[in-house]
């Protein structure tokens, strides 16, 4: 049965159990990623080579021309960054894909012993500017472990906006889903979107679109799906050089700008605050679900013992897809409504914190805390499908069946505010939940409901704490 | 997925390559070919499957005789069939 679910990837030379579904492809953050990039911080400190601190998005302010260069450079001792290119260049920022061979995946030395020579071509350059973005994910092909740079340069007056850059990528979403699926490929670049959304960011947006793909009618039909989608939207397309791997990423680097202030303001949280998601999240577990019971009758025998037939299980793997990729730009207006302009304070009536759900799932509100230095008390977890997403975990398909992509979002927003903010979500179609409130500030914690245990396996995070 | 009888009562699945949760699901699909106290070695790669394999292992009432890994980031998992 899978190999005829399969078939149009095997027809490719494309096996679909080596690519992950949705955000699980990235590499572990907290274990490599975020000390490979402390180390990297130190050893460059004073070359001229700047690095943002952990936002979700790069945010500058922006000029009258913005201008992208996408390379594409080897990694290791194979690293072929040409400095005199950079000066040309003259970058202000960059956001970067990083495509990593899994044996230097899981160790952050490892790790940097592939990374780190691309960066140190790059200061020789002597340019300064900030490395604003990155994002890592996993390859099995030892061969293509590479780098994607997107320089961005700005020329002419400064405006009163902010532009805002973003780059992400997956795999596949849906594997039994065709390999150039026209909603796979717009969910992956929703997914990237995402992150300029949150931040209420929903003018002048344009796509570079990152495919990595080798097979040349496909890549095509992927290249004319995202064309349209940008077409659809207004949205502006990029056009950029694209990479020929073996193992296919779908993704993109997307920029926007707004007048409004981004709501990264975790100071201006204070106690008595709403949390609100804007809708049920966990997109990720009916698609990992329905996906293994058509691989393993077992399985399949085991969810319709839970309770859950087949037929049940695809109509929520379809929902979940149908979500993945519709773009959150009506939420994104909903949020810039609520913001400050440019030069203005932060006051009650404006959302001060925002973030995307998706990849972290519940750990989200671990990050906000953590930015708030604020106590947060989570009362529910909506999710999409609650029984699929206990079913996942319980039989170890994910040990966060809370994780999705392109998901819901986060907002922390003032008492005063809240209900026209749940208005305003409803009036564009979303069903947006108040899940919880901050209770105080000074210390970063966050206390979740007991049935978190039915969705989210060895809990992992020294701040979140389960109530009895 | 191929099971590969290398001596008596010892198999090998090499899952090299998948990602999760896919280790898990070829490793229960192996496990059911197996009679009771034969050996399962399970070769993977894909670093998150090192926990949730030995783990769904476990919670099926098999025993983990042994985890080595052989090669950087290249694991073999033995499990003796209940």
């Amino acid at each position: 049965m899978e190999s005829d679910v399969f078939e149009k990837y095997n027809n490719v030379g494309v096996n679909p159990l080596e690519l992950a579904c949705g955000c699980a492809v990235k590499v572990d953050l907290y274990d490599v990623v975020y000390p490979a990039i402390g180390e990297l911080r130190n050893k460059f400190r004073g070359s001229g080579l700047e690095f943002s601190p952990r936002n979700d998005a790069e945010i500058v302010r922006a000029k009258e021309i913005i201008e992208i260069h996408r390379r594409i450079y080897a990694l290791g001792d194979k690293a072929n960054v040409d400095p005199e290119d950079v000066r040309r260049i003259d970058p202000v920022t960059c956001v970067a894909l990083f495509q990593v061979f899994q044996q230097y995946a899981n160790d952050h030395s490892r790790f940097m012993k592939l990374v780190e020579p691309v960066y140190s071509e790059i200061v020789e350059s002597g340019v300064r500017f900030r490395f604003g973005k990155g994002h890592s994910i996993i390859t099995t092909s030892p061969y293509e472990s590479i780098a994607i740079f997107d320089f961005i340069s700005l020329k002419g007056r400064d405006l009163d906006k902010f532009l805002v850059v973003n780059n992400d990528t997956i795999n596949i979403i849906d594997p039994t889903a065709g390999i150039d699926d026209r909603r796979q490929v717009i969910g992956a670049i929703c997914n990237a979107l995402n992150d300029l959304f949150v931040l209420g960011v929903c003018d002048e947006i344009q796509i570079a679109p990152l495919i990595g793909f080798s097979e040349s009618d496909v890549r095509k039909n992927i290249l004319e799906h995202a064309k349209e989608f940008i077409k659809e939207n207004n949205f502006r397309l990029l056009e950029v050089p694209q990479y020929n791997s073996s193992r296919l990423f779908l993704g993109a680097t997307v920029l926007g700008t707004s007048e409004k202030q981004p709501p990264v303001r975790g100071e201006f949280v204070e106690a008595g605050m709403k949390v609100i998601v804007t809708r049920s999240f966990g997109e990720l577990s009916p698609i990992t679900v329905y996906v293994s019971s058509i691989i393993n009758d077992e399985i399949r025998s085991e969810v319709e013992r839970f309770g859950i037939s087949l037929d049940e299980l695809k109509k929520e793997k379809d929902r979940a897809v149908g979500l993945i990729s519709s773009p959150n730009l009506k939420a994104a207006k909903v949020i810039n409504k609520y913001l400050p302009k440019i030069g203005e304070r932060f006051k009650e009536e404006h959302i001060p914190l925002a973030s995307d759900i998706s990849g972290p799932g519940i750990y989200i509100f671990a990050e906000m805390a953590e930015k708030a230095n604020a106590s947060i008390e989570i009362d529910e977890i909506p999710l999409l499908s609650p029984e699929i997403s206990e079913y996942a975990n319980r039989t170890f398909l994910m040990t966060n069946s809370t994780a999705g992509t392109n998901g819901a979002f986060c907002l922390i927003t003032p008492d005063s505010i809240c209900d026209d903010v749940i208005d305003d979500l409803k009036k564009v179609g979303y069903s947006p939940h108040i899940i919880g409130s901050v209770k105080g500030k000074g210390e970063a914690k966050v206390k979740m409901p007991k049935e978190l245990l039915k969705y989210v396996r060895n809990i992992n995070h020294p701040i979140l704490e389960v109530n009895d | 997925m191929n099971i590969k009888k290398f001596s008596n009562g010892k198999y090998l699945v090499d899952l090299k390559g998948l990602v999760c949760p896919y280790p898990v699901l070829f490793t229960k699909r192996a496990l059911e070919k197996l009679k009771s106290g034969e050996i399962l070695e399970i070769v993977i790669d894909n670093p998150p499957s090192l926990d949730t394999v030995p783990e769904a292992v476990k919670a099926s009432g098999h025993e983990i005789v042994e985890v080595i890994e052989m090669e950087p980031s290249v694991w073999k998992i033995s499990v003796r069939k209940r």
